[in-house]
């Protein structure tokens, strides 16, 4: 066990923690932000996406030890009102279905638009692979991320 | 001074602040303000006392405030569904949607809540709007007596009742008072549908807003005070048995507060998730193997055989020209993205669990049965459920870990667990047949099915389950199906679309084998073989039409038809457009048409059907859930993979026009797509594709 500060949507937490516990669980169970979700624990499905230092980084492969000191936001510190407008384009789209797996889509739309305010189709596929979604959203998913970066 | 038991802050925490229901109104609920208009109060009536809510029924509760909350007693599970009742409730009651907060029923003895057979519009439809225009009526009457007038001179609209009259109107929370003292049982007077304001609109989900901020609360995501979190060691061999275990190594990692042996398995009990996880890694678990030790799927394949070929050595020869093909389906699991899971509390003289479940009452039945104990089942959202929480297992694992911990305790499992010990969908074997007269006139139409019905504990099945939707649909003389059960040991389980989803598979491609055998256009070839089935006809035809059926392709690419009818219910038909190249296929283009009755939601039926297609493609295209030495040799998406976002075709979607009620749309579009493009590969390649998924190779020109 190990003490880490954790620096979650602005707010310094600290945390004890075995240093190879995931972030995943640290978010969830540690700080009981549970809108960072488990879908497979390998880095196969996004779910547990979070933005570390502006990048979309899966959680559940990147011990806590890798995660102190940076920056991170997860979905519940993405936007204070939920009006970000990538959240806007994703309620316009009605992307959502059990809604389970968007958080992750969500933060990995607003990290890829950071980087590429205009990407194109293939661009958008190549951002969300391995990016799974059971409920199959992904036309919308990939119409919601045209809309935010139309500007919403 | 009451002392206020962790039960009884369970209960608030729950239901005022608490996670559960946190957020599920529609809008940030501004209460309208009626501090400048005092309400009148009905004599007798005291001000100090708070009015208790107007709760006409189980579905609706409406407070003095105004506020009307909607009680969902069916799972939401990305179906939509506490949308799409709750838009029922309120056009009949003429709620103010804006205003309305949706709260899900606790497992209940007063109804039906099993979410299943994509049946919860279909079944609920005339019953809530009966009981929600009951509601309005009293709520009507309460009006007239407020203004001492008839009821027919009033009218709801909107969250009020108008006096037609003058124009006054009053807010339903002013009417809650009046309205608690009437006995009047008006009968349901139903609102014309060309009245509706709500059905037939394409709102905002309910649960949206939750949902791209966080807040929305999956089983995973319960707390509840001094909850700890478990993970359970199962056994390895399909139905082993614990023979002795070691803890001591667990124990001693950090975080690990007990392990626990408990039927079936050995639970290691921690501080937080990751502690659990390594904590069950430490283990040493020595296990019963039993007589599942070689188990593998070519024994499993070979009893289906077996099975078959004695069916068909009893077929008698036939002067017709015949074709005959084999179709098969493996075994697959239904990897929701959120595992199964559940938290459980078992005190002495209750039990009290939180779990995302298709079947709230069968969890609350097994439960009371195994402890003898009150069971109180709260529903959360179901990070997808697609059959799978239908069944009970792991809620009474849940209830195990609970009461041999003796504390409230999430039951997580991974997702090498999920797979591995799912229910599911069962394998098939289908052997079909046809045979024609020289002016190619149908007369011998076979499908013989053998495959294993459903295993589940909760969710009873067997022979006819696997029977369901076996009937080809079209008109051919000399038709017969028939299914052989094979009894194996692996759990099967209901899988979105069931047995409709083989069963079209094997159907929907030998028609099209037909089709070509007897040189026919397949859809003209269905059409006229499709005698009376005029929605399922429809179907076919609008999918054509906008599918440009006959315009030319590009090289390389094929185009192909299916469709069925589910359940009895609904009726789709798919073209899919998809081209083949180095032994791959990419799915381009799906139509799709479908006849589902009055719709509710038009967005959510064009949700379900690319839901659905993904579904099925991904049945099509990806993994396979196979057994080697009794072990599920698959664990996690490397090996089980799902489609990819690059992989989702476009898909457009059509509706028929229909008159009847709301039909139901969950698994409808699951059946089509499969054989939809299976026949476009072989449009585009001449290769049939019997056995799904398509392996490496398959798609390889030789
Ligand atoms: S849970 Fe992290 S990628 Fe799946
Ligand atoms: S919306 Fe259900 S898994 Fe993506």
């Amino acid at each position: 066990m190990a003490t880490f500060i954790l620096s979650v949507n602005g707010v310094d937490h600290t945390v004890e923690a075995n240093p190879n516990m995931p972030l995943l669980w640290a978010l969830r169970d540690l700080l009981n932000l549970t809108g960072t979700k488990y879908g497979c624990g390998i880095g196969m499905c996004g779910s547990c996406t979070v933005l570390m230092d502006g990048n979309a980084v899966r959680s559940c492969i990147l011990p806590v030890s890798a995660s102190a000191d940076r920056a991170i936001i997860t979905i519940e510190g993405f936007s204070t009102d939920g009006l970000h407008k990538v959240q806007q384009a994703w309620l316009a789209e009605s992307v959502s279905q059990c809604g389970y797996c968007q958080p992750g889509k969500i933060l990995t739309a607003a990290a890829l638009l950071d980087k590429n305010p205009h990407p194109t189709t293939a661009e958008i596929d190549s951002a969300f692979e391995n990016n799974l979604c059971r409920c199959g959203t992904y036309l919308r998913i990939r119409r919601a991320v045209q809309r935010a970066a139309e500007g919403g | 001074m009451t002392k206020i038991s962790r039960r009884d802050f369970l209960k608030v925490s729950f239901t005022a602040g608490g996670a559960l229901l946190v957020g599920t109104y529609l809008e940030a609920c501004a209460p309208a303000d009626l501090t400048d208009t005092p309400l009148p109060m009905p004599t007798g009536t005291s001000t100090a006392i708070p009015e208790p809510p107007f709760q006409p029924n189980l579905h609706i509760r409406i407070d003095t405030e105004g506020v009307v909350t909607l009680i969902i007693h069916r799972s939401e599970m990305g179906q939509g569904v506490r949308t799409s009742l709750a838009m029922i409730l309120a056009e009949e009651l003429e709620a103010d949607w804006s205003t309305v907060r949706i709260e899900q029923m606790d497992a209940s003895k007063g109804v039906n809540q099993i979410t299943s057979g994509s049946g919860s519009i279909l079944i609920n439809y005339d019953r809530l709007r009966e009981l929600a225009s009951v509601a309005r009526r009293i709520l009507v009457e309460a009006a007239a007596q407020f203004w001492g007038v008839t009821p027919e001179e009033c009218k709801a609209e909107n969250g009020e009742v108008v006096r037609m009259a003058s124009g006054e109107r009053v807010g339903y929370g002013q009417l809650v008072a009046i309205a608690n003292t009437l006995d009047s049982k008006p009968r349901p007077e139903l609102k014309d549908p060309k009245d509706f304001k709500l059905i037939g609109t394409s709102l905002q989900r309910v649960d949206d807003p939750d949902i791209v901020t966080g807040r929305a609360i999956y089983g995973l995501d319960v707390r509840v005070p001094n909850m700890l979190y478990a993970v359970v060691a199962r056994p390895p061999v399909l139905r082993g048995e614990l023979l002795e275990y070691d803890s001591t190594q667990a124990e001693s990692e950090a975080g690990v507060r007990a392990v626990v042996e408990i039927p079936g398995g050995v639970a290691v009990i921690a501080e937080n998730t990751w502690a659990a996880i390594q904590g069950r890694a430490a283990l040493k678990l020595t296990w019963e193997d039993g007589e599942n030790e070689s188990l593998s799927s070519e024994a499993i394949r070979q009893q289906l055989v077996d099975k078959m070929d004695a069916a068909i050595a009893e077929e008698k020869a036939t002067p017709l020209k015949t074709i005959e093909a084999v179709y098969e389906t493996p075994y697959l699991a239904h990897a929701a993205m959120e595992p199964v899971n559940c938290v459980a509390d078992v005190c002495a003289d209750v039990c009290e669990l939180w779990i995302p479940t298709q079947n709230p009452q069968a969890v609350q039945e097994f439960v009371e049965a195994r402890l003898g104990l009150p069971t109180i089942v709260h529903v959360t959202l179901l990070g997808g459920g697609f059959g799978r929480k239908l069944e009970v297992d792991y809620a009474l694992e849940a209830v195990e870990v609970s009461k041999a911990f003796g504390g409230p305790v999430q039951v997580v499992w991974t997702r090498e667990d999920d797979i591995q010990y799912d229910f599911y969908r069962q394998v098939t074997y289908h052997w079909m047949k046809a045979g024609w007269d020289n002016d190619g006139k149908l007369g011998l139409w076979r499908h013989y099915l053998a495959g294993q019905g459903i295993s589940g504990v909760a969710y009873q099945a067997g022979t006819e389950v696997l029977n369901e939707d076996i009937a080809v649909l079209y008109d051919f003389d000399g038709r017969i199906s028939t299914s052989y059960l094979v009894n194996l040991p692996v759990r099967t389980g209901p899988w979105r679309g069931v047995v409709s989803a083989t069963n079209a598979f094997a159907n929907e491609c030998f028609v099209d084998e037909v089709a070509a055998a007897l040189g026919r256009d397949p859809f003209e070839f269905r059409m006229s073989s499709l005698r009376k089935n005029d929605l399922l006809r429809a179907a076919l035809e609008l999918a054509v039409e906008k599918s440009d059926w006959d315009s030319p392709l590009d090289e390389g690419h094929g185009r192909g038809i299916a469709c069925h009818k589910t359940y009895g219910q609904t009726s789709v038909a798919m073209v899919a457009e998809v081209s083949v190249k180095d032994g791959g296929v990419h799915v381009h283009k799906v139509t799709c048409a479908i006849s589902c009755g009055q719709v509710i939601h038009p967005d959510m039926v064009i949700q379900q059907m690319e839901g659905s297609i993904a579904f099925g493609l991904t049945s099509l295209l990806k993994g396979e859930i196979t057994y080697k030495d009794g072990r599920v040799q698959q664990g996690n998406f490397h090996d089980y993979p799902l489609l990819q976002m690059s992989e989702m075709p476009e898909v457009e979607v059509y509706m028929v026009e229909d008159s009847r009620p709301p039909q139901g749309l969950g698994e409808m579009g699951v059946p089509p797509i499969v054989p939809a493009v299976v026949n476009a590969i072989f449009n585009a390649t001449g290769i049939r594709i019997r056995r799904t998924p398509i392996r490496p190779g398959d798609l390889l020109v030789s």
